[in-house]
């Protein structure tokens, strides 16, 4: 039983996947395409939600204001921001939210039901061919699942990035009834390395983030992403 | 057994249909967006509290002593018709982020307010005009970033203190005395948005009236991050004083109960008359008729709940209730709409 639920929860997991449009079902663009740059970090980054260091605000690369299915302007506000260094892409994810929920609290549970964003990242081959994904849920309760996906294949949520991060509440977690909720934020370092990424100016790879999240009296699903749903983006890691 | 794959299989695509429904079948929920329908509740005389009625007379001095009718100045003014607009919290997501100030969108807002017609006589503001630290250099910047895309409406702008102008935390107390003390983001709101009204204090009050006599309102304007036992007998008497529209504007909502003011405020306001108390905070726009508050905090600032960027139009009608028009600045349209009793 514990292995059919387990079955399951891949099986949710991918179909997931597909229902968002996940893009390890998509063609990768060709790696010769034009590359956003992350900028290097200037100084050290830690990871502790509050985003702090003066780098996230004046050298981000930023993604801006998610957008809805209809291309508009997703509502609630979601942004995402990236930067890199020796060791780790740092990633900066913002949500604005007037109830905070997230009641998965066990790693790599699943995390997508809560309000979360969904961050996937995918080496560029110099060849344009498909490589593994990377994925990576998160909640505002910090809970992550990550998971690498191969080409064709199953999440595979034994793996371990190594990624460390911090959240930021402005908010009560999981009480719906004031008005205190404002946003969270959660600042997080993922080792290059263990996305098979150089850590090197020039490195490609291709992301896609989104977010959903419950508002306050609602059951309404609302979701965001950067860019169309499930598009990604090529980044490369600048000088 | 194989049921119960089955199940699990069904169970996962329902999950995935939870999960994404967001994300390909979001359409129009009667809020924003270019659909922008006009949904009208009409609520009369739904608070006993609203039983003010014998206050015209007390209003004169006020009224004589505020210049040209149509004018509203600092001290406040008379009007034929009384008309105002509500703009609320304004802030980039990130501290210090100067260069993500919503300054288009805040611009547009007060383009908009501005072209409204009859353009508002005055408009209030319910606080967060900036996400700086509390002791940094970024205050000011934004601020002005904010006032200068207020110049764009021509009428007078009464601010009330949002926590952001203390020290960010909900919670913060600013102020001579109070536990956050003076803050950079204090000072610059005291100097910056305060002074040009002759404020001494972070909160205030003023009186508008109407040039027949016909009735009085007085809009007391509390800093709830700001809040100490002088506030509190302030708040008290001029509430004491009788009007025939009463309306209350802070920076918390009444949920909000970490706010320094909003516990003591519900005693305070619960012994007097109240039209309305108006509030941001929380960065939407809501309308609760029945406890008689409305938010406005979507004038900029990252948008928490399922409304676009927007803002209030506050008219009297002539048989004395007023309406509030909330609008969409994109579209212009109204987006939701209440009536409610004096």
């Amino acid at each position: 039983m514990k292995t059919i639920r387990r079955g399951a929860l891949l099986l949710a997991a991918a179909l997931l996947s597909i229902g968002c449009r996940r893009p390890q079902e998509r063609p990768a663009p060709p790696a010769q395409a034009a590359a956003l740059r992350v900028a290097h970090a200037t100084g050290p980054i830690k990871p502790d939600g509050e985003a702090n260091e003066p780098d996230w605000n004046a050298i981000a690369t930023r993604t801006g204001h998610f957008v809805d299915a209809r291309g508009q302007e997703a509502i609630p506000y979601s942004e995402a921001r990236f930067m890199w260094d020796a060791t780790n892409l740092y990633v900066y994810l913002y949500a604005a939210d007037n109830d905070i929920l997230a009641h998965v609290k066990q790693h790599d549970g699943p995390v997508w039901i809560d309000d979360a964003f969904a961050l996937h990242i995918r080496p560029a081959t110099a060849d344009g061919g498909v490589g593994p994904t990377y994925s990576f849920d998160v909640n505002p309760a910090g809970t992550v699942t990550d998971a690498r996906v191969a080409p064709g294949g199953k999440p595979d949520v034994s793996w371990e990035s190594g990624i460390k991060l911090g959240v930021d509440l402005d908010g009560t977690l999981n009480d719906s009834t004031g008005q205190d909720d404002e946003e969270w934020v959660i600042e997080a370092a993922i080792p290059l390395a263990s996305m098979g990424l150089a850590a090197a100016p020039g490195t490609r790879f291709y992301v896609d983030v989104g977010r959903c999240d419950t508002p306050r009296r609602t059951k309404e699903r609302r979701c965001g992403a950067w860019g169309t749903p499930g598009a990604q983006k090529l980044l490369e890691l600048g000088p | 057994m194989k049921y119960l794959h089955a199940f699990l299989v069904a169970a996962a695509a329902a999950v995935v249909v939870v999960a994404c429904a967001g994300t390909g079948n979001e359409t129009s929920s009667g809020t924003a967006g270019s659909t922008a329908s006009s949904t009208t509740t009409t609520v009369e005389s739904v608070a006993s509290s609203s039983s003010s009625t014998a206050a015209t007379s007390s209003s004169t001095s006020a009224s004589s002593s505020s210049g040209m009718p149509g004018v509203i100045k600092p001290t406040g003014g008379t009007l034929d018709t009384l008309s105002f607009a509500v703009v609320g919290d304004t802030r980039p997501p990130n501290e210090d982020d100067t260069g993500g100030y919503p300054t288009g969108v805040i611009t547009k807002i007060w383009q908009d307010v501005e072209a409204a017609s009859p353009r508002p006589a005055f408009a209030i503001t319910t606080g967060d005009y900036q996400y700086a630290n509390p002791y940094g250099v970024q205050s000011k910047p934004q601020l002005t970033a904010y006032l200068t895309a207020r110049q764009a409406f021509s009428n007078i702008v009464f601010p009330v203190m949002g926590n952001h102008e203390c020290t960010g935390y909900t919670a913060s107390n600013c102020g001579p005395g109070n536990t956050d003390g003076i803050t950079t983001n204090y000072t610059n709101f005291m100097s910056m948005m305060l002074g040009p009204l002759g404020a001494t204090a972070p909160y205030y009050s003023f009186e508008v009236n109407g040039t027949n006599g016909a009735w009085t309102a007085k809009f007391l304007m509390v800093a709830c991050n700001a809040w100490d036992q002088t506030q509190a007998q302030w708040l008290d008497g001029e509430l004491a004083k009788a009007t025939t529209y009463t309306f209350v504007v802070r920076h918390e909502g009444v949920d909000a109960t970490t706010a320094p003011c909003v516990t003591p405020m519900t005693s305070i306001l619960s012994s007097h008359p109240l039209t309305l108390l108006i509030a941001g905070h929380t960065h939407t726009f809501e309308f609760d008729a029945q406890g008689r508050q409305m938010i406005v905090g979507n004038g900029g600032a990252p948008l928490s709940g399922h409304l676009n960027y927007g803002y209030v139009i506050a008219s009297q009608q002539p048989n004395g209730t007023i309406t509030y028009n909330e609008y969409d600045y994109m579209t212009n349209q109204v987006v939701l709409n209440y009536n409610l009793s004096k």
